[in-house]
């Protein structure tokens, strides 16, 4: 097995190479280094030292065909973020689909952040390649952006850009004379969310999140339950431009990014035994966007309706999983009326349709954020404020940062990140992670 | 006082005009003898209703256009549209075989030039061959490709595309040419003719239009309107007449002496051999109204002294009646002739001067029948008072009119002063109105908007290039001149700045078949649309033609030596205030490149004549309004031997004309050819109140009137009552030309029957009122006893109400000059803060650009940041969509913004930008507009206007010009300032106050100062670096200095390509996500 998962790995290597080389002709390679580190005042310790190095290879080799190349080397010299044993039941390790990371040790971790191809003709394109393709119009809140899987092992904290987990698909759009376009997604890269692992300082324990033990029962963990070869993901978005709105209609045939953690109890042996069944589970996603502005106002309204979606039941009744359709929606509200400044708000509401007492999540959760953001100085200067409650269990995060662009090639950055509220919520399980930060970000 | 009365008929009873009383068949049998030999002149009569009559034979602009005609045949054309609402539009078969029909057709009608027709089946497509270049027609390739070949071809061909088939492929025009446009309206019908019995496809429909058709069209239709308007305004006053006097006699009378002016008006103009113009149409409707006018007050005067004095004979009642108004009649008509006089001293276009000339002669002949031939029929027809007149007048009371008028004129005398006020004030407003008016023309506005005509105009130049035209005549000094290289490309330059200006959708010229010819012998490759290098070559080229196609084809373009070329430029309107910057920028242009030897250019063509004549009608209409109201001043202080009579007279005039000053400018009506008439012809018809009335109530204190009251009760009983019949016959007389189907006439008829009211009311309230106030001398100093007048007038109220009307007149000519100044300048160099505003707008910016921007950022410590983004732009109809693509810094890179910026002030726009740290295209709000654009000093305002302003957001000044270095060179600019026009458009924009400094070279803005809202100097943007590129003058540095901030943004342009088709799918929110 280790041997396919290293040829899946060169094969990798073998593109990211192979195109840039067929393709000799205009390149344009441009790389940056961010690094950041991060104090936690509850652990006195630094929690992440972390350096980024990100080199995009951009070349053009004909009018219709262009192609990207991104590698990229993190280095984290605090070592608190992954344990030596990465989960690796979140990548493939069948056939081409591998996706991993290219070397990695507990201080560095290589891998093809993304590459791809671009074909363009007048009335469409494709780009095929390892990607990220965002759907959805909220910040930081999922209902729609469920195309690629996320790296959660810094949580919610990281951009989405380096968070988001880019995949192997093949991303086809086709353009009418009205302006309307139809993107079809056709994915067979089977890789998921990769979760902290156990003991660091971003690993779940929200009973919401991860089924809790019960003491003195033991557990018999099986492997996890991946998506036999060959099966694919597909996705269809139909956008069109109507009336000053801009309208999403969305598909999604997909296998949900967090395995679902079927539990069982085993009487037959002498002590009870939980069998615990980790299982990627296929749903369907039906969602709709829409987005307009009214004067200093914009308007973003996300929903989506889930046909299977899989809630943590606080006892063993079916494997301890209630499956019910989920209905969730996010509305948001930007107020661009003062100068150089944004005013963003978001309402989250997720309800569970076919709800059980059992469930140990909330028939309906809801979430607010709130974000602030203002330029200074010829947008020389940026402070942004970001503030979340879940109502579920009123905790939440309050997140901070002061962006001074140096020059055009360094820029540096301080602020803080801080989860309060119940521990036993998502947000508040972390209230031990809040952290102060400071980076700097250089390109050339 | 009827004593009195009595002894001056008695001592006048010999005066000589009651000749006509005394020999009444004399005059009767004169009377119709010079009538039917005047009138017997009407058979020769001739229209001419060509936009050429409006400038002199020996014109200039006139002349060099028949010039042009003569050497390339050209004339306004009659262009036939063809459209088709099918998906295939033209170029489905059978449109296309109804196109060659209709063209067939057309050729063979005896007035059409067929050799100078334009439409696709004459039309050559022009390809490169192994033999040279193969010339064939068009509709060769019917056979083979079904139509769609010809599309291709079309497409192809880029003088075509657009000219002769419309982009969409759903119109194709038939360009006719005439031999002679005398015989524009027979062959205007023939064509219509032709158009109604084609067997049309679902779908198509069929237009004729241009100025051809215009000509061709307009003799009949005003024709067509007079024939229904004169008898309506005949048959009005004679139901007005009937009414007042309740008998039908003086209907006959009146309508007699009506007849007198019309009939031998228009014929004395035929046997002077004085063609009738489009405007002649207004005068007959004028003199009925003007003749009336005498006939009213005489009998009026005849049946009232039948009713006081019943034991007179009806002789000495008309002596009596022609005895007190003979003065009156006299002087109004004496006043009116001035009035019309001064309209004819004043025009400098014939069809005015005339006018002018011949109603002073209608109102002259209609005066003579008043006071001679009218007396001589009343004498032999011996017409008798209504019983009901007689009743009232015993009993000493007044009808229904009398009583009505009389109530109306002592409100207005109740309190004089306040009356006088109220008239100053109007007569203020009204000077400020005057200097808002627009002189504007567009000769197919004459025609009504449903008439089949308008709307074909409007479709034509909806699809296509445009059915207006303007030639430019390229002279070289020698045959084959025009194969220079030089040469060539000096037109080709020129053609290109044409197409740049507002309205220039095209232009043809040898220049664009030479470069299909180039483009067709190197087997049609697009690069090679361009014109040969070699003079050689050129001569080579039209060689090779000749061995194909028809050597003639390009006769239109160039002469048989070679040495004169055409370019003709065509519009898709013929408004005046659209075309006039076309011509006036053209006009630069050539005088700035075309005065060497090698080349010499020549603005002609319909667009170029009517802007000449069309010019000067502010400043002749202002001229001819001052001119006839110091004739009419005159006369009257003549009549009244007095100056202060002359002015009051005046006064109710101009207080009507302001009055219609104010409503065009509200109602939008423009000042143009049917417009500018009202003035002359509401003095005319105006003073006539004002001098009955002044005459009135002198006579009645000469009779001895010593109780203003009674004066006043007098006065509106009897003058008043005949003056309101006098107004509602002018006020129905002329509001029958509201109901025309003309155009300008319907406006006319508005703006006179509005100052007719006014000149009527005026006269009736603010003269005795200014009797009361001033006590003039010319009334009063023959007085036997002084009038009790007790009105409370100050010393210095009177001394203000002497200075009344001078005042008003003063103010009036005041208005004039304010307005001639400004259309003086519109028509020159210097122009209005507005206007200048509007040609910066109008600046051609291509259908489509790209081009690579570098920014440079230096903020007070002088720390740099560079940003480089490539932008394209492109027009989608009137919505422009702009994406912007970073290309460096790298933190920026791949940041994207797209803008749809839609023509209505209304609607936002629309904008997206994306952020590749996001991964996704965010919609943004598009009305921070006073928000600075990614870091730079300016705001995405000024990004989105691009050197532009939005004339919704500021009021315009200009200030004097000054020189200022542009590039090097010194340039006198034109400099405004603009403010804000609300404290909120202010803050958003974050201006208080702009001063822009313009090229008028170009109409480029090259330096800008801009206030805060507070007053405090914000910052300094300066333009260097300014180049045509492909026609379009192009900024390609400038620099933007934050003085509150001592930031700098400097803005580079490379790269700039209006040529390179920007493809459609860069404008997309999945553009933005992909990049370039």
């Amino acid at each position: 097995m280790m041997n396919e998962a290293r040829n899946g790995r060169w094969q990798q290597v073998a593109v990211g190479c192979l195109l840039p080389l067929a393709c000799h002709i205009q390149a344009d390679v441009w790389t940056e280094v961010d690094s950041e580190i991060a104090w936690s005042e509850p652990q006195q310790a630094f929690t992440k030292a972390e350096v980024i190095l990100r080199t995009e290879w951009n070349g053009r080799v004909n009018e219709h065909t262009d192609f990207t190349v991104i590698p990229r080397l993190r280095t984290d010299l605090a070592d608190s973020l992954s344990s030596t044993d990465a989960r690796p039941d979140s990548y493939p390790q069948e056939d081409i689909q591998y996706n991993g990371p290219l070397a990695e040790d507990s201080h560095n971790r290589l891998e093809l952040a993304e590459a791809f191809a671009d074909f363009i003709w007048s009335h469409g394109s494709v780009r095929a390649g390892k990607q990220q393709v965002v759907w959805g119009q909220a910040d930081g809140l999922k209902v729609l952006d469920v195309v690629n899987p996320q790296d959660y092992r810094e949580f919610n904290l990281p951009d989405f850009e380096d968070s988001r987990i880019p995949t192997w698909m093949m991303n086809s759009e086709f353009r009418f004379e009205s302006g309307a376009t139809l993107q079809w997604l056709l994915i067979p890269d089977m890789t998921f969310n990769e979760l902290a692992d156990a003991g660091t300082d971003f690993a779940m324990t929200s009973p919401e999140l991860a089924p809790s033990a019960s003491a003195g029962v033991d557990i018999r963990l099986h492997n996890t339950e991946r998506p036999s070869g060959g099966t694919l993901e597909t996705g269809l978005r139909w956008s069109m431009f109507a009336g000053g709105w801009d309208l999403t209609a969305n598909y999604f045939r997909f296998f949900q990014d967090n395995a679902v953690i079927y539990r069982s109890l085993d009487t037959s042996s002498v002590t009870p035994l939980v069998d615990v069944r980790p299982v990627y589970e296929r749903s369907t996603l039906w969602g709709v966007t829409a987005s307009n502005a009214f004067s200093d106002w914009v308007i973003r309204l996300e929903a989506g309706y889930y046909t299977d979606a899989y809630f943590i039941r606080d006892d063993l009744v079916d494997k301890g999983i209630r499956n019910s359709p989920e209905l969730a929606y996010v509305t948001g509200l930007d107020y661009q009326g003062l100068t150089d400044t944004m005013i963003s708000y978001q309402l989250f509401h997720s309800h569970i349709t076919d709800y059980d007492a059992a469930v140990v999540r909330r028939e309906d959760s809801i979430r607010h954020t709130m974000k602030i953001s203002r330029n200074f100085w010829n947008e020389t200067l940026e402070v942004e404020f970001f503030v979340l409650l879940n109502r579920d269990y009123n905790d939440g995060q309050a997140r901070t940062k002061v962006t001074y662009q140096v020059n055009d090639n360094w820029s540096v950055w301080a602020g803080g990140d801080y989860f309060y509220g119940d521990q036993q919520g998502p947000f508040g399980q972390f209230t031990d992670a809040s952290r102060m930060i400071a980076g700097w970000h250089t390109s050339f | 006082m009827n004593q009195m009365t009595e002894n001056r008929e008695r001592s006048q009873t010999d005066a000589w005009y009651l000749f006509g009383i005394r020999h009444p068949w004399l005059i009767l049998v004169t009377g119709i003898v010079l009538m039917a030999a005047l009138a017997a002149g009407m058979k020769h009569i001739y229209k001419d209703t060509r936009a050429d009559a409006f400038l002199e034979a020996d014109n200039p602009a006139l002349m060099y256009k028949n010039k042009v005609r003569e050497i390339f045949g050209l004339s306004d054309p009659l262009v036939i549209a063809v459209s088709d609402s099918s998906k295939q539009g033209i170029y489905r078969p059978q449109t296309l075989d109804l196109i060659g029909r209709l063209t067939d057709q057309v050729n063979q009608l005896e007035w059409v030039n067929a050799s100078r027709t334009i439409s696709l089946p004459d039309e050559n497509n022009i390809i490169g061959s192994e033999y040279g270049l193969d010339v064939s027609p068009f509709y060769d390739l019917l056979k083979s490709g079904n139509g769609e070949d010809i599309r291709k071809a079309i497409s192809d061909f880029p003088l075509y595309d657009g000219m002769l088939v419309s982009s969409d492929g759903a119109m194709s025009v038939i360009v006719l040419e005439l031999y002679d446009d005398a015989m524009a309206e027979q062959a205007y019908n023939a064509v219509m003719d032709i158009t109604a019995a084609l067997d049309k496809p679902d779908g198509v429909n069929i237009y004729v239009a241009g100025e051809g058709a215009v000509l061709g069209f307009l003799g009949h239709y005003i024709d067509q309107d007079a024939s229904r308007l004169n008898p309506l305004a005949g048959l009005i006053i004679t139901i007005m007449l009937v009414v007042a006097f309740r008998r039908f006699l003086p209907a006959l009378l009146g309508n007699m002496v009506i007849a007198a002016s019309v009939l031998m008006t228009v014929g004395f103009m035929a046997w002077c051999g004085v063609p009738f113009y489009v405007i002649t149409n207004a005068m007959p409707v004028i003199l009925i109204g003007m003749a009336v006018a005498d006939t009213i007050h005489i009998l009026s005067h005849y049946y009232e002294s039948q009713a006081r004095h019943p034991q007179w004979s009806l002789k000495e009642c008309l002596e009596e009646a022609l005895l007190v108004m003979f003065r009156p009649v006299t002087l109004t008509s004496l006043t009116t002739i001035a009035g019309f006089i001064g309209l004819y001293a004043s025009a400098y276009m014939p069809p005015f001067e005339y006018f002018g000339l011949f109603t002073a002669f209608g109102v002259a002949i209609a005066w003579l029948y008043s006071v001679f031939f009218l007396p001589a029929m009343i004498c032999l027809l011996k017409p008798k008072v209504s019983k009901r007149w007689i009743r009232l007048e015993q009993e000493s009371r007044s009808d229904a009119f009398s009583s009505m008028i009389a109530a109306a004129g002592h409100l207005s005398t109740r309190n004089p002063a306040v009356t006088l006020a109220v008239f100053l004030s109007l007569a203020v407003a009204g000077v400020y109105m005057a200097s808002q008016l627009r002189v504007n023309e567009n000769r197919i506005n004459t025609f009504h908007k449903d008439e089949p005509i308008y709307q074909a105009d409007k479709a034509i130049n909806a699809h296509l290039e445009g059915t207006n035209t303007i030639d430019i005549v390229i002279e070289t000094p020698e045959n084959e001149g025009v194969f220079e290289p030089e040469v060539l490309k000096k037109m080709e330059a020129l053609q290109a700045y044409a197409e740049s200006l507002p309205h220039v959708n095209g232009s043809v010229s040898v220049v664009d078949y030479l470069k299909q010819m180039n483009k067709s012998l190197n087997e049609g490759n697009p690069e090679y649309y361009r014109l040969p290098d070699d003079k050689n070559l050129v001569a080579q080229y039209f060689l090779l033609y000749s061995a194909s196609g028809d050597p003639t084809d390009f006769e239109e373009e160039i002469d048989y030596d070679y040495r004169l070329a055409n370019i003709r430029l065509n519009l898709d309107t013929a408004e005046f205030i659209a075309t006039r910057p076309v011509i006036e920028s053209l006009q630069t242009y050539i005088d700035r490149n075309f005065n060497s030897e090698q080349a010499k250019a020549t603005l002609s063509g319909r667009v170029n004549v009517n802007y000449h004549w069309i010019k000067d009608i502010g400043v002749s209409h202002f001229t001819g309004v001052t001119i006839s109201l110091i004739f009419v001043c005159i006369v009257s202080a003549l009549l009244f031997r007095s100056v202060i009579a002359g002015l009051m007279a005046t006064a109710p005039v101009v207080c009507s004309i302001l009055m219609v000053y104010s409503a065009m400018s509200l109602l939008h009506i423009d000042l143009g050819i049917g417009t500018s008439m009202f003035a002359s012809v509401a003095i005319g018809l105006g003073i006539d109140f004002a001098i009955h009335t002044l005459d009135r109530i002198k006579a009645l204190v000469d009779e001895g009137y010593d109780d203003m009251k009674a004066l006043l009760d007098e006065l509106y009983r009897s003058t008043g009552r005949a003056l309101l019949f006098n107004f509602l016959a002018l006020g129905f007389g002329f509001g029958v030309l509201i109901t025309s189907r003309v155009v300008p006439l319907t406006h006319f008829g508005t703006i006179v029957v509005l100052s007719v009211t006014m000149s009527f009311v005026a006269a009736l309230t603010l003269l005795p009122a200014m009797v009361l106030v001033f006590r003039p001398g010319f009334i009063f100093r023959h007085a036997s006893v002084q009038p009790q007048i007790q009105v409370p007038v100050t010393s210095a109220g009177s001394t203000a109400a002497i200075l009344l009307v001078p005042a008003i007149l003063t103010a009036l000519v005041a208005g004039a000059l304010l307005f001639s100044g400004h259309a003086h300048a519109s028509g020159n160099a210097s122009l209005n803060g507005r206007d200048i505003a509007e040609r910066i707008n109008a600046v051609d910016d291509g259908q489509y650009v790209s081009s690579d921007m570098q920014m440079i950022l230096t903020d007070k410590n002088n720390k740099e940041r560079k940003r480089e983004v490539i932008s394209y732009r492109k027009y989608f109809g009137d919505e422009k969509k702009t994406v912007i693509f970073y290309k460096t810094p790298n933190n920026l890179k791949g940041t994207g913004f797209l803008t749809f910026d839609y023509p209505s002030a209304d609607i936002d726009d629309d904008q997206w930008l994306y952020l590749p740290a996001m991964r996704k295209v965010r919609r943004i709000s598009a009305s921070d507009r006073g928000d600075y654009f990614m870091g730079t000093d300016l705001t995405y305002e000024d990004i989105k206007q691009n050197g532009r302003l939005d004339l919704n957001d500021y009021n315009f000044t200009a200030l004097e010009q000054e020189m200022i270095d542009v590039d090097g060179s010194m340039v006198n600019a034109q400099v405004v300032e603009a403010t804000p026009r609300t404290d909120e458009i202010a803050e958003e924009l974050g201006y208080g106050r702009l001063k822009f400094w313009v090229n008028p070279d170009n109409w480029i803005i090259v330096k800008t100062e801009y206030w805060d809202p507070k007053g405090k100097p914000l910052k300094t943007y300066l333009v260097s670096d300014i180049r045509m590129v492909d026609g379009v003058w192009t900024r390609h540095k400038f620099e933007v200095d934050n003085h509150l901030t001592g930031h700098r943004s400097l803005f580079l342009f490379s790269n700039v390509d209006y040529r390179s088709p920007v493809p459609d799918r860069l404008f997309t929110k999945s553009s933005l996500v992909r990049g370039l």
